[in-house]
């Protein structure tokens, strides 16, 4: 038993320091740390102008054969258009014109009578036979009544009076005087030789009754006087007498006071002025209105008929009135809001009018009752064609001209004027160019100026474009001295970031016949035309940029050890480049220069290729730096997001401002690798 | 305690465990007498370990019924290492330094620490984790005539992890101008299998009479659910940093997985919640058929011959099958372009997404050798019973739980008294080329205890060591 008891004690010993006793791995697990080399490429590219093209729009390269390539820095913005629209206007028209009834009419000549029995001259009956003795008597007698008026005022005019005598004894008569009995103003007066008027005869006596106020009762005074029968018994008729008549002919009233007829109107035709300077042949109208303030003087109701023949409807029939004008009412207004679709039409194709042909005319109905008018009653009409828009005319339209709203032309520039410095800078013939498209039918004049806008310069250049009819045409400017405008703010040291184009227009200064439409329009486009033919002394740009976070913790950041960076370069773009930067704190103090001071050169420059006279590249060299940025400089670098660069450029040669050439074909070949010392922990 | 399973974890995950070096093949039954004699299956291996080593052996066998089972002791077999770390190199680089405030920081490693470190994987860049599980065996040989019958069911679980030395290089130095960084090899294997095994052999003695007093022959067919696979099928990426300062990356990598759902798993492609629902009968993802065969043959009762192939088959994965991958070559001579990450990204983050199925092969492995009874031998009083045993492992892939490195092995069984067998033996090949095994036994006729680990050297090393490999079971002997 001993021997077992050994082995198996030696066995169970040996299994318990076999499974685990010596083996003493580490409690805590912790990665370990140590320093890495890391090469890294940054790029390796080769900018060609020409592939950025795409993405800017506002550069473009010349398809010109003198210039092929060569890139042209073009912004076109578009010029409002103006629209004929409102400005296609006439004067308000306005006229008076009065009118009078034709004559007074009444309604039949007058025709009254006065008897005188043989009884009321002598003391003899009729209806016997007697010796008529001589006799002398007076006469007074009035008139039946007037029916045709109450009275009336004559201008001129015949009163006729007739004596019957129905006796049989020539009668003379004298003295003879018909007055009205009213007022016993005397109508007619006969003071000549006696009339004898034979037995069973009558006579005329004849009044004029010019100025003659007559009523409706007159009344006869004279003297009548006979030799009679001489002695002789003769038969005296039942019915002897004297009959005077009275009718009133060939008169013309002055005024009348009676219950009137109905009287004849009378038609004025005349014509108004449009515009001494613009004859039209047709005229369209898209607004105004028309009116008319009547005043009638007369005491009765009028129709009052209007035609403006040159205004026609939208069916071309002539524009026609007819109002009825109320009696002895001033101020009696009509009018017509919208004219739209009217027309002022000349009466003849082809025919040119600047005045427009109207008549008008008045009448009045009957009476009913009494009424007193008088030759000066009028109607005065006044009336207005005012608050003219035109859609379209044709004809001779006079020149006439309008604004042009300022249109702004921005070179979008960014903020570059901020950053971007230089001593001098000449571009090769830049321009502005218009591209203008008229559908106006006429000539247009554009008088015009443009303003340039740089951050401290204002200048001013005038141009006159002449446009003519229904045509789109482009006028390069520097025709107008654009060229030498923009230069000259490069010579201050300024770019011009804002053109602004404004002005007026004339339309047909020509004074020709053409038609126009309110929806003519003068529209178009301004190409700001820059080549990049440029030469630039002293240029510098500087900016701050933030570099994005690079996800570094603070603790990976002090773990890099050194930055190396090579840089190869060899540029084929006609500029040099002197490039730098400051690292600096969010307060903006400084914290490293980059490239260090320690570096074999404090900055990085990219020398420009050689240029021939033409400012064309011929060739280059390609040129390697290198930036190194030691422990402090690399964190500062990574861990200081803000870094102010600074890049000063020329174009070659040196202290030049001779224009190069920028073409699609330049190129700048970058190659940048680096190569990072970091401590991994 | 957490200090327990820290260690635990870093022994099992880190340290090398030259047991598949001394399997040399398949990863084998959880046989501790087998492995205590250097992992030589083919003759060492008896009834109910003969199942996954050598089904030809069931019938060489003193009991009629043996039966293995969670009690008294699971049969279990756990290793997890590396091939080329030690305990020290562990704790040297990963282990950490006191600064002078006393805290405990990362090692600072110098130029001489890095050339260390590189070296280190001259001898390999594995790391190896196992766990076989037996959960029933059972064995049942009535007489020579009928035969022996067998039946176990195991759970395999296994992970390969490799890394190209190019990877910890690119790391520690960087990026050398004109070099290439290659990251072939770059290995990332786990599985989780289970196998129903059924097993018949029988004696066909009277075929080679004239030759062998005895000769067997066995075979075993597996039923096999997988609950878990994945491996990197393709890994062919290369880092090169250009003369001219540009670097090409260039990938064509392809990943397989499946996963149990019950496991939980959810892939990042797709938009569905699974809940993990860990139990002993997994759905499986994976179906797969196996099969054993081996011969046997003993002159007189003093030599044995022993000759399997174990693990043919193959394992399909249909349900739940991903597969990610990326492939590109990408030249990054400008980081300033705004497309270079999303080019880089494309080429090398893989895509998952859903696939149609794949199979992995089973562990496939030959296993031949040769045993002597030496106490028969010997001539006079010899104490106890000792067989030397003489084997070869060749391994036919290298997935989980296999290689393709050869081993050899001497081992040796001695019983100084019936019932406490002591073993050892020496394994050439393999992944360390030198291993020392041993175990022992305690066999009470109806219940047998044995322990083993495939390189007792762990233990004498201490920190120097590389893995851990033990090996523990028991059966029962019925009749």
């Amino acid at each position: 038993m001993y021997k077992p008891n050994l082995i198996l004690s030696a066995i169970i010993t040996l299994s318990v320091f076999l499974v685990h006793g010596c083996i003493e791995p580490t409690d805590q697990f912790i990665a370990p740390s140590y320093d890495v080399e890391l090469n890294f490429p940054i790029t390796d590219s080769l900018f060609i102008i020409d592939d950025f093209l795409g993405n800017d729009s506002n550069l473009v390269a010349s398809t010109d054969l003198d210039k092929l390539g060569l890139l042209y820095y073009i912004r076109t913005n578009k010029i409002d258009p103006f629209y004929v629209k409102d400005n296609l206007t006439l004067k308000n028209i306005e006229t008076s014109n009065s009118t009078s009834l034709e004559a007074i009419t009444i309604k039949n000549t007058p025709y009254i009578k006065a008897y005188i029995g043989i009884s009321d001259l002598l003391p003899v009956s009729g209806g016997s036979d007697a010796i008529v003795p001589p006799f002398s008597s007076t006469i007074n007698t009035n008139f039946k009544s007037i029916d045709n008026f109450v009275s009336a005022d004559f201008e001129s005019g015949n009163m006729e009076m007739n004596i019957n005598n129905n006796m049989p004894v020539p009668i003379e008569l004298s003295n003879i005087i018909i007055k009205n009995s009213t007022d016993g103003s005397i109508v007619g007066e006969y003071t000549g030789s006696p009339i004898v008027v034979a037995p069973y005869d009558s006579t005329n006596i004849n009044f004029s009754l010019a100025n003659k106020h007559v009523n409706d009762i007159l009344e006869i005074e004279g003297s009548v006087s006979s030799e009679g029968s001489n002695g002789e018994t003769i038969p005296i008729p039942e019915d002897a007498h004297l009959l005077v008549t009275l009718r009133f002919t060939d008169f013309i009233l002055d005024k009348v006071t009676t219950i009137l007829p109905e009287q004849d109107g009378i038609q004025v035709d005349r014509s108004i002025v449009i515009n001494d300077s613009t004859k039209l042949e047709t005229a369209i109208f898209d607004e105004g209105n028309i009116s008319f303030v009547i005043d009638n003087s007369i005491d009765l109701d009028v129709n009052l008929w209007l035609q403006i023949q040159n205004i026609k409807l939208p069916d071309g029939s002539p524009y026609t009135e007819t109002f009825l004008v109320k009696r002895s009412t001033n101020n009696q207004v009509f009018q017509i809001g919208s004219m739209k679709g009217w027309k002022v039409e000349s009466n003849n194709p082809g025919e040119l009018i600047n005045e427009l042909k109207y008549s008008f005319r008045i009448s009045s109905d009957a009476t009913n009752d009494e009424r007193t008018i008088s030759q000066t009653d009028s109607v005065n009409v006044h009336f207005s064609i005012s608050n003219v828009v035109l859609s379209y005319a044709k004809g001779l339209i006079k020149p006439t001209s309008f604004d042009i709203s300022p249109s702004e032309l921005n070179i979008d520039l960014g903020n570059i004027e901020d950053k971007l410095s230089f001593d001098s800078l000449f571009i090769n013939d830049p321009s502005i160019k218009l591209k203008i498209n008229s559908s106006i039918n006429f000539d247009v004049i554009l008088n015009g100026k443009i303003t340039g806008y740089s951050d401290n310069i204002t200048k001013e250049l005038l141009i006159t474009l002449d446009l003519p009819a229904m045509v789109q045409k482009e006028f390069d400017l520097k025709d107008q001295g654009m060229s030498e405008f923009i230069n000259s703010f490069m010579k201050s040291g300024s770019i011009p970031t804002r053109f602004v184009f404004s002005g007026e227009g004339i339309i047909n200064p020509n004074y020709v016949i053409g038609s126009v439409s309110k929806f003519d329009s003068v529209a178009g486009s301004t190409n700001f035309e820059l080549p990049l033919e440029l030469g630039i002394a002293g240029g510098s740009f500087k900016d701050t940029v933030f570099v994005d976070n690079l996800n570094l913790t603070e603790e990976q950041i002090e773990s890099i050890h050194s930055i190396l960076l090579t840089i190869v370069t060899d540029n084929k773009i006609p500029m040099n480049l002197i490039m730098n930067g400051s690292v600096v704190d969010i307060n903006g103090d400084l914290l490293t220069k980059i490239p260090p001071s320690y570096n074999t050169s404090e900055y990085v420059q990219i020398d420009a290729p050689e240029v021939n006279s033409d400012g064309d590249v011929i060739s280059s060299t390609p040129y390697t730096q290198q930036i190194e940025l030691r422990s402090a400089e690399a964190i500062e670098f990574i861990r200081s997001p803000h870094l102010i660069f600074s890049i000063m450029f020329d174009t070659p040669p040196p202290n030049s401002i001779k224009a190069v050439k920028f073409k699609t074909s330049n190129n700048i070949y970058f190659k940048i690798y680096g190569k990072i010392n970091y401590r991994v922990n | 305690m957490k200090l327990i399973l820290i260690r635990i974890f870093l022994i099992f995950l880190i340290y090398t465990f030259n047991s598949f070096a001394q399997n040399g093949g398949s990863v084998s039954y959880p046989d501790a007498r087998a492995v205590a004699m250097g992992s030589q299956f083919a003759v060492t291996s008896f009834g109910i370990y003969a199942v996954n080593s050598n089904p030809a052996n069931l019938v060489i066998s003193n009991t009629k019924i043996e039966v293995a089972a969670i009690l008294p002791i699971p049969n279990f077999s756990g290793s997890t290492g590396s091939d080329f770390l030690t305990v020290s190199d562990l704790n040297y680089y990963f282990g950490g330094v006191q600064n002078s405030n006393g805290e405990l920081v990362g090692r600072f490693l110098s130029e001489t620490d890095k050339q260390n470190f590189l070296s280190k994987f001259e001898s390999g860049n594995e790391v190896r984790a196992s766990a076989i599980v037996n959960i029933l065996a059972v064995s049942f040989y009535p007489d020579k005539k009928i035969g022996a019958f067998g039946f176990s069911i195991n759970d395999i679980l296994g992970q390969k992890t490799a890394i190209p030395k190019d990877v910890f290089e690119l790391a520690l130095y960087g990026n050398e101008i004109g070099r290439e960084y290659n990251f072939d090899g770059l290995v990332l294997s786990s599985s989780y299998l289970r196998e129903y095994d059924f097993s018949y052999a029988r004696d066909f003695s009277r075929l080679l009479r004239k030759t062998f007093s005895s000769f067997t022959a066995g075979i075993t067919l597996k039923y096999i659910q997988g609950f878990a696979y994945s491996e990197i099928e393709r890994a062919q990426t290369r880092i090169i940093t250009n003369e001219d300062h540009s670097i090409r990356v260039i990938n064509n990598m392809k990943a397989n997985f499946a996963f149990s759902p019950d496991l939980g798993i959810e892939y990042d492609f797709e938009n569905v919640r699974r809940n993990s629902n860990f139990g002993a009968f997994l759905q499986p993802a994976g179906y797969g058929w196996g099969m054993n065969i081996g011969v046997s043959a003993q002159l007189k009762d003093i030599w044995k011959f022993g000759l399997s192939i174990t693990d043919i088959g193959t394992v399909s994965w249909s349900s739940g099958a991903a597969t990610y991958s990326a492939n590109g070559d990408v030249v990054i001579k400008d980081i300033i372009g705004s497309d270079i990450v999303d080019s880089l990204t494309n080429a090398v983050e893989p895509r998952g997404a859903y696939s149609s199925g794949f199979s992995s092969g089973l562990p496939t492995a030959l296993r031949m050798g040769a045993s002597v009874r030496i106490d028969k031998i010997v001539k006079g009083d010899f104490l106890g019973e000792l067989v030397l045993a003489l084997g070869y492992n060749q391994g036919f892939n290298n997935g989980v739980n296999n290689t393709t490195f050869p081993l050899l092995s001497l081992g040796v069984e001695w019983k100084p008294i019936e019932i406490i067998p002591i073993r050892s033996g020496i394994v050439l090949g393999g992944f360390d080329g030198i291993a020392w095994s041993f175990g022992f036994g305690i066999d009470a006729r109806f219940v047998e205890f044995n322990l083993a680990t495939s390189n007792i050297t762990t233990a004498f090393m201490g920190n120097n060591s590389k893995v851990v490999h033990i090996v523990v079971g028991s059966r029962w002997k019925i009749w």
